[in-house]
């Protein structure tokens, strides 16, 4: 029982230490941040890419990286 | 609430769209030779398809309608659910775990449980999830049902015997490719309706600007153009929308749903099903914008008439009454074909997924190990008619409670979602991850979410504890179950690994 309280518990913590709304749009933008540095430093192999590079149009983790731009864009407008 | 009246020209474009897409549906399932076919499309869906077809899997005419409600109610934080909880997971989802299920070979999710844990994990969440879609075909109907009673003046019955007979048509004789691609037909049907609605309302609000202005005058709406409310929101602090909604419920539902994970491994290449996956996070930056808006225009519009949410107001009213007073003849059509077509792709997307898991995780798992494809063919087939069969037979019980019905379903899937999530991320991203692992985080974390879920009267935690927080501490709780009991149990070895797991890669299975 203990157990579970603390969980209930801890959350409530972590809604009163982010209690500062800019924090909250920090995390947002961070999280997309993360998200295309991942993107970023995939190895090609791990995504089945050739030696030959596809052109920007074609290749769909630069698509990704762009979607993700937008998200931080629409966060740090409406966050 | 008063019904549509529909032009001549209204009733053309929607007899149009419902027979257009029977006939496109059944043409589409010629050549279907067997299972492969009918389950994953012979896998040969294109990724623009697929992507269309996995936006909306998860978006159907209840969403739309719901949406508007809820945009209404909180206002914009609502696009959380498309922007953090949809395309954040959808581009993890493409990047990360897609490869894996597409490396296995696998038909559905649970196939896959099985194959990295045991056939316990596979079972259990096989059976929760057939029951889900059974229970979820049910209430597509009566939510279907109750719109056109609303809209159109039908009757109930008929509703769902037209709904049941156009979906049953496309599914069972067309398969997954007649479902794909009727879907992207829907998609772009879907658009247009929600384009018109949110376009013509803004219009009539006097623009972005004013629609601010106007309800930045109303007294209890000063969250309501925020995408990110205080930490101490009762409903959606930003915490709870980072954590569970962005890191668990998110993920869950685009990583481990059958029938979103189906579409994409029915494309001819694991780089087409990639693109599918960011296809759909693309239109899905616009399509909140297009279903939440329309409850802000409501608000601004129809405010003094519908008032203020209070515990029996009804958020599923601000979409019908904004249809049945804004929109013109002929415009009128495209916005019923989109519900149509909203309806429509909820349902047989439920349907083809049920019956993949039936044929894939139960027949040939416990009835018939050695059934041939063309036998799981027409297995599969008549499961798409016991489940729409099914889902017409409860959906009149489902009516006669439709709010606490529809509540306990979405609850009972909650409970899993966490646990699952858990499960598929310890089993791709390590090897230490053991079968007996896996079923205590799965016993730890729905445990978890049962005493969250009943923490008012279980814990005395007042109002109980926000759903978005139940996913999130049934995940940990799941991860920290797993990840102890693999500590005392041994693993399969690597060679079953491999393909399964991120670091153990196939192409190596078969060197020395």
């Amino acid at each position: 029982m203990t157990f579970m309280t603390g969980f209930v518990g801890a959350h409530s913590l972590l809604a009163v230490a982010s209690g500062a709304d800019w924090i909250g749009k920090a995390a947002f933008i961070g999280v997309f941040v993360a998200l295309i540095v991942l993107l970023a430093s995939l190895p090609a192999k791990m995504l089945g890419e050739t030696e030959r590079r596809p052109p920007l149009w074609r290749n769909v983790r630069a698509w990704a990286i762009l979607v993700a731009v937008a998200q931080i864009l629409i966060y740090s407008f409406w966050g | 609430m008063s019904t549509v009246r529909l032009s001549a020209l209204d009733v053309a474009l929607v007899v149009g769209y419902l027979v257009g897409i029977t006939a496109f549906g059944v043409w589409l399932g010629r050549g279907i030779r067997g299972g492969r076919d009918f389950f994953l499309a012979g896998k040969s869906l294109p990724w623009w398809a697929a992507g269309m077809s996995l936006v909306v899997s998860d978006i159907g005419a209840k969403d739309m309608i719901g949406l508007a409600g809820d945009g209404y109610r909180y206002g914009i934080v609502m696009m959380n659910f498309d922007f953090i909880g949809c395309i954040f997971p959808v581009l993890i989802a493409a990047f990360l775990f897609m490869p894996y299920f597409w490396l296995a070979g696998v038909y559905t999710v649970p196939e896959y449980l099985g194959r990295r844990y045991n056939l316990g994990v596979r079972t259990f969440f096989a059976v929760i999830w057939v029951l889900f879609m059974m229970g979820t075909l049910g209430t597509i109907f009566v939510s279907a049902a109750a719109m056109f009673e609303g809209l159109l003046g039908w009757s109930f019955w008929f509703s769902v015997m037209l709904t049941a007979v156009v979906v049953g048509l496309c599914t069972a004789l067309g398969g997954l490719r007649a479902v794909v691609f009727t879907e992207s037909l829907s998609c772009i049907v879907l658009t247009a309706g929600a384009a018109l609605i949110c376009g013509l309302g803004l219009a009539k609000a006097g623009g972005w600007a004013h629609l601010r202005e106007t309800i930045g005058q109303m007294s209890w709406t000063q969250h309501h153009l925020s995408l990110l409310p205080p930490a101490d929101h009762p409903v959606y602090p930003w915490p709870a929308v980072l954590l569970g909604l962005g890191f668990v419920l998110g993920p869950a539902y685009w990583i481990g749903n059958q029938a979103i994970v189906q579409r994409t491994l029915g494309t001819r290449t694991q780089n087409e099903a990639r693109a599918a996956y960011v296809f759909c996070a693309a239109i899905k930056l616009v399509f909140p914008i297009l279903l939440v808006v329309p409850g802000l225009v409501g608000l601004a519009l129809l405010g003094t008439e519908l008032g203020q949410p209070g515990e029996d107001w009804d958020g599923n009213r601000v979409l019908p009454m904004l249809v049945v007073r804004l929109l013109p003849p002929g415009v009128l059509g495209v916005v019923m074909g989109a519900f149509f077509a909203g309806v429509i792709s909820n349902l047989d997307s439920y349907v083809s997924s049920a019956s993949t898991m039936v044929v894939t995780d139960l027949y040939r798992t416990f009835i018939h190990r050695r059934a041939t494809d063309r036998e799981c063919l027409q297995v599969g087939r008549w499961m798409v008619v016991a489940f729409l069969i099914g889902g017409v037979a409860i959906s009149y019980p489902i009516k006669r409670g439709f709010g606490s019905v529809f509540e306990a379903f979405q609850t009972f899937l909650s409970f899993f979602q966490g646990p699952l999530l858990a499960l598929l991320l310890l089993g791709m991203l390590t090897k230490r991850a053991t079968p007996w692992g896996g079923v205590a985080g799965m016993i730890i974390g729905v445990s978890t979410s049962a005493v969250l879920n009943s923490a008012e009267w279980l814990l005395g935690v007042p109002g109980g504890v926000p759903f978005l927080w139940t996913a999130w501490w049934s995940f940990v709780a799941a991860l920290a179950g797993v990840a102890v009991v693999s500590t005392f149990t041994s693993g399969h070895d690597e060679d079953r690994l491999r393909g399964l797991v991120c670091w153990l890669p196939s192409e190596q299975r078969n060197k020395p």
